[in-house]
C-alpha cells in the first residue's frame, strides 16, 4: 500500500464514520440530554406533549 | 300570519343570502370551535358561496372568509332578512 | 432552573425569552423576521429538522434576548398539538419554558373583531403584553380608521401599529419590547375586563380554588375559571398539571358551578365565546370607523373563477400541470450549463493532479457523484419558487376548500390538503404541519400517507430517467416528459389515497367526524423578494447537505466500487463487477431482476433508502469508475449506452425508466422521513408498518409495470 492510498483509505472511514453519525442523530436529534438540540427548549416541549 | 324573516339552517340558504344568526344548536358538532371563530347569535353572516363538489361552503362573518362543512352549518340557524 | 436565579450572577448575561403568537396569516412569520432579521423559515431537507423557529431580537454585552415564534392559533383553548404548544408556553405550563417575559401578539388590523379573540384571552392572562398591529395600510385602504390609542387604552397594553411586509413600524416596534422588557415587570396593570359582576360571581368557586391550589396569578384566574367551566379541552389540560386527587377536585368544583347553571338553563360551554365576543363588539364599536367600506372584490371576483364549480378543479389540475411542465422546459437552460462547468471541473483537477488513488478519488468519487446531483439545482428551485408563491397568495387554502370533499371521501379533511401539498416540497414539514389537525386519527393517516406525495429530492430520479429515455414529443398542449412528471405525480396522490382509505378502514376505532373550519385569507401579492430569499435558502441547504452527505456516500461507494482491486489484468466491466459493490449488487440481483433492474441499478436502490436523490450520484459513480478511458460523458449518455455484457441488448429501455420511477414514486426511501415519523408519532410501530407498507407497494407496482408492459410487447 502507498501513501496515497493510505490518505484514501483515511478520507472513506472518515466518510463512513460520518454518515454513520448522521444516521444516529437523526434519531435521538432532540430526545437526548446532550444531543444537539437538547438546548433547544421548544422541542423538548414537544416531544413532552406528543407523549401524552 | 305574514313574517318578513325566516329562520333556516345555514346550509339551506341559498348563495349570496346575508342574515343574522339567531342560535347555534348543539347537534353533537364542536360548536365552540365555531363561536370562537366568532359565529355568535346575533353576528350578522352572509352564505357566499359553495365549493365546486358541494361540500364544504363559504362564509363571509366579521369582515373575513370562512370555510365550513355543511354538517356544521346545518346547526346554524340563520334569520333571514329577504 | 429558573432564568431569573441565573440573572443575579453577575457573570451571567441576562437571557430573557419572549414569545410572538397571533392567528393564522396575521403575518406572524414576516414580522418575525422584521425584528430578528433571520431570514429564518421551517425548511427541510435530508439533514437536521428544523421544527422551532427562534432568533435574537437584542444580543448585547448585558443581556440576551431571545424571541420564540409560536405556531398560530385562534384561541388559547388547545385543540391541536400545535395550538397546545403555544397555549401552554403562553400560559405558563410549559416546564420547558417557563418565563415569558413579554408576550408579543400580533394581529390583522382588516381582521380585527376576530383576531381580538386572542388578543384579549392573552391580555387577561395578566402577562405583560402587547399588540402589533399589521396590515395597517391594509385596513386604512378597505375604509377601516381604527383609533390606536384608545385601542390600547380598553386593552390595558401598548399597541404599536405596523405593516410588516413594507417594513413600517418595526423599528417602534423593537423599540416598545425593548421598553417593556426591562422594565423589571413594570408597572403593569391591567383590569379584567370582560367580565361583570355577574359572570365573577359565578366564577367565584373556581376561581378561588385555582388561586389557592396553582401558581397562576391572582389576575389571569378569573380568566382561566371561565375557559376550565366553558371548555372540556381546557379543564382536561389540567389533568396532566395536577395531582390526581387535587384534580378531581377542581373538576368537581367546575362541575359544581356547571350544574347550577344549567339549572338556570344558561349554556355553559357557550359563556367563554359569547362573553368574549359581546365585550369585542364593544371595544370595536369604539376604536373602529367604518368609513365607505370598500369590500375585498378582489378576492371575491378571483374566487369566482378559482373555486367555481367547474372552472375550479380544472384549473387544480391545469395550475400543478403548468408546473411541472415548466419545471422541465425552463430549467434545462441552468441545468447545462452545471453539467458542463462540473465535467470541466473534473478535467481540470483530472489534469492537475498526479494519476493515482486520490485523483480517482476526487473526480470518480467526489465530484462525479456531488456533481450529478448538482445539476438538478435548478428544478428543485423552480419547484420551490411555485409552491412558495401558491402558499404567500392563499390559493393553497382555496385547494383545501375545493378538495375537501374528495377527502371527506378517504376519511380525511380539508385540514390535510395544505401538509400533504407542502410534502410535495419535503415530506418533513409536511409531516411537521400535520399538528395543526385536531383529530388524532385524521393526523396520523396524514402523517402515513404525506411521504407519498412526490417530494422534490424524487425529482432528480425522475428527471434524470425522462431526460434520458423518454422522448420530447408534443401530447396536446403539454410534452410527453411534462405529462408523463404529472402523472407520476398522480400517482403517488392515487397511492396516498388508496392508503389513507385503508388505514381508516382496517386502522383504528371510529372517532367523532372531525370539525373542519378553515379560513379562506384574502388573495394577496406575493413578495418577489420573501419568495427569491426562501429559494436561496433551500438552495443553501440543497448545496451544503449535497456537500455532506452525498459526498460522503459517494466516497463510499466510490471505495466499493474499486476495490479490491483485480488481481490480473481485467477489462474496466469485469473489474467493476468482482468489486464489492458489485458483489453486493449481484446478491440482490435476484430480487429486483422481476422489476427490469440491473445490479447497478440495484446498489443504487439500497443507497437511496438513505435519501432518494443518492440513486443518482450512485449511477454517476459506478459509471465513472467503470469508465476507463476518462471521456467525460454525461451520466445520461452513460445510461443510454449501456448494454448488457452477456446479451448485448440496452440495460435501459423506456420501460426500465418508468418501472424505476414507479418505484422511486412509492417507496419509502427517506431515513430523515422514518425519523421523524417515529417522533411524531413517538413510537416505532408507525415508522415501520410506513417502511414495510410503502415499499411492498413500490415492489408490486414496479413489478406490475414492467411485467404488464413485456406482456404487451414493450421493451
Amino acid at each position: 500500500m502507498n501513501t496515497q492510498e493510505i490518505i484514501a483509505f483515511a478520507v472513506v472511514l472518515g466518510a463512513v464514520i460520518y454518515t454513520t453519525r448522521q444516521f444516529i442523530r437523526q434519531f435521538t436529534h432532540g430526545d437526548g440530554a446532550g444531543s444537539k438540540c437538547g438546548k433547544c427548549e421548544l422541542n423538548k416541549a414537544v416531544i413532552k406533549s406528543s407523549k401524552k | 300570519m305574514h313574517t318578513k324573516s325566516e329562520l333556516l339552517p345555514l346550509d339551506n340558504l341559498k348563495p349570496g343570502t346575508k342574515g343574522v344568526i339567531d342560535e347555534i344548536k348543539k347537534n353533537g358538532i364542536d360548536e365552540t370551535d365555531l363561536m370562537e371563530m366568532g359565529l355568535i347569535a346575533g353576528t350578522p353572516i352572509r352564505l357566499v358561496k359553495f365549493a365546486p363538489f358541494g361540500d364544504p361552503l363559504e362564509l363571509e362573518v366579521r369582515g373575513y372568509h370562512l370555510s365550513i362543512r355543511r354538517s356544521e352549518a346545518k346547526s346554524i340557524l340563520v334569520n333571514c332578512s329577504e | 432552573m429558573s432564568t431569573q436565579t441565573q440573572s443575579k450572577k453577575p457573570s451571567a448575561k441576562k437571557h430573557i425569552d419572549i414569545a410572538l403568537i397571533g392567528n393564522p396569516n396575521a403575518g406572524k412569520t414576516t414580522v418575525f423576521n422584521a425584528l430578528t432579521g433571520l431570514r429564518h423559515r421551517v425548511g427541510n431537507y435530508p439533514g437536521v429538522t428544523v421544527e422551532h423557529i427562534s432568533g435574537m431580537l437584542l444580543d448585547s454585552g448585558k443581556q440576551k434576548i431571545e424571541m420564540h415564534d409560536l405556531p398560530g392559533l385562534y384561541s388559547l383553548v388547545p385543540k391541536s398539538l400545535d395550538d397546545k404548544i403555544s397555549s401552554d408556553i403562553i400560559t405558563g405550563r410549559s416546564k420547558e419554558l417557563e418565563d415569558v417575559r413579554l408576550v408579543v401578539v400580533v394581529a390583522d388590523a382588516t381582521n380585527l373583531s376576530r383576531s381580538l379573540f386572542l388578543v384579549t384571552q392573552v391580555v387577561e392572562l395578566g402577562k405583560p403584553a402587547l399588540l402589533a398591529l399589521n396590515m395597517m395600510d391594509s385596513a386604512e385602504k378597505r375604509g377601516l380608521t381604527i383609533d390606536v390609542d384608545i385601542l390600547a387604552k380598553k386593552l390595558g397594553i401598548p399597541v404599536i401599529p405596523i405593516c410588516a411586509c413594507k417594513n413600517k413600524g418595526i423599528k417602534k416596534l423593537k423599540a416598545q419590547i425593548l421598553t417593556q422588557v426591562t422594565q423589571e415587570n413594570g408597572k403593569f396593570e391591567p383590569s379584567n375586563f370582560c367580565f361583570d359582576a355577574e359572570t365573577k360571581n359565578i366564577l367565584q368557586p373556581i376561581q378561588s380554588w385555582l388561586q389557592s391550589n396553582t401558581s397562576l396569578n391572582n389576575f389571569s384566574c378569573y380568566a382561566e375559571a371561565l375557559r376550565v367551566l366553558s371548555n372540556d379541552l381546557t379543564l382536561e389540560n389540567w389533568r396532566t398539571n395536577l395531582e390526581n386527587n387535587q384534580f378531581a377536585e377542581l373538576n368537581k368544583t367546575v362541575t359544581e358551578v356547571r350544574q347550577q347553571l344549567e339549572t338556570k338553563d344558561t349554556k355553559w360551554h357557550r359563556m367563554e365565546s359569547e362573553l368574549r365576543y359581546r365585550c369585542i363588539d364593544n371595544i370595536y364599536s369604539e376604536t373602529v370607523t367604518e368609513v365607505n367600506i370598500k369590500k375585498d372584490h378582489f378576492s371575491e371576483k378571483l374566487d369566482r373563477v378559482l373555486t367555481h364549480r367547474v372552472a375550479g378543479p380544472i384549473i387544480f389540475v391545469l395550475i400543478f400541470g403548468a408546473i411541472f411542465q415548466s419545471i422541465f422546459a425552463w430549467a434545462e437552460v441552468p441545468m447545462n450549463l452545471i453539467e458542463s462547468f462540473i465535467g470541466w471541473l473534473g478535467i481540470q483537477i483530472a489534469g492537475i493532479m498526479p494519476d493515482g488513488v486520490i485523483e480517482d478519488l476526487i473526480v470518480d468519487g467526489g465530484i462525479a457523484g456531488v456533481g450529478a446531483i448538482l445539476i438538478f439545482l435548478p428544478q428543485i428551485l423552480f419547484l420551490f419558487f411555485f409552491l412558495s408563491i401558491l402558499e404567500d397568495t392563499g390559493y393553497l387554502s382555496r385547494a383545501a376548500f375545493i378538495m375537501d370533499r374528495i377527502m371527506k371521501g378517504v376519511g380525511l379533511s380539508g385540514r390535510s390538503v395544505i401538509p400533504l401539498l407542502s410534502s410535495f416540497a419535503c415530506a418533513i414539514p409536511g409531516i411537521m404541519a400535520t399538528r395543526t389537525i385536531r383529530n388524532p386519527r385524521d393526523r396520523l393517516v396524514t402523517i402515513m400517507i404525506a411521504p407519498l406525495m412526490s417530494c422534490s429530492a424524487r425529482l432528480p430520479v425522475f428527471a434524470l430517467m425522462i431526460g434520458a429515455f423518454i422522448p420530447n414529443i408534443m401530447v396536446g398542449f403539454l410534452t410527453l416528459p411534462g405529462l408523463l412528471l404529472l402523472s407520476l405525480y398522480l400517482l403517488g396522490i392515487l397511492a396516498a389515497v388508496v392508503a389513507a382509505y385503508a388505514l381508516n378502514r382496517f386502522g383504528s376505532k371510529k372517532q367523532r367526524p372531525s370539525t373542519f373550519v378553515l379560513e379562506l385569507p384574502p388573495y394577496r401579492m406575493p413578495s418577489i423578494r420573501w419568495t427569491f430569499l426562501q429559494m436561496w435558502e433551500r438552495a443553501k441547504i440543497f448545496v451544503t447537505d449535497a456537500g455532506k452527505i452525498i459526498l460522503a456516500i459517494s466516497i463510499i461507494l466510490w471505495f466499493m466500487a474499486s476495490y479490491p482491486k483485480p488481481a490480473t489484468e481485467m477489462s474496466s466491466s469485469q473489474a467493476i463487477k468482482q468489486s464489492y459493490a458489485g458483489q453486493l449488487g449481484h446478491v440482490i440481483e435476484p430480487v429486483i431482476k422481476p422489476l427490469g433492474f440491473d445490479w447497478k441499478m440495484g446498489i443504487g436502490l439500497i443507497a437511496s433508502f438513505a435519501a432518494r436523490e443518492v440513486m443518482v450520484s450512485t449511477l454517476a459513480t459506478i459509471y465513472n469508475v467503470e469508465d476507463a478511458d476518462e471521456n467525460s460523458h454525461t451520466l445520461r449518455e452513460a445510461m443510454r449506452n449501456e448494454t448488457d455484457p452477456d446479451t448485448g441488448k440496452k440495460v435501459y429501455t423506456p420501460l426500465v425508466a418508468l418501472s424505476l420511477m414507479v418505484f422511486f414514486v412509492l417507496a419509502c426511501q427517506c431515513m430523515s422521513t422514518v425519523a421523524v415519523v417515529k417522533r411524531e408519532t413517538n413510537s416505532w410501530r408507525w415508522p415501520i408498518i410506513m417502511i414495510i407498507y410503502m415499499t411492498s407497494m413500490a415492489y408490486v407496482g414496479s413489478l406490475l409495470v414492467y411485467q404488464g408492459g413485456l406482456l404487451l410487447g414493450l421493451s
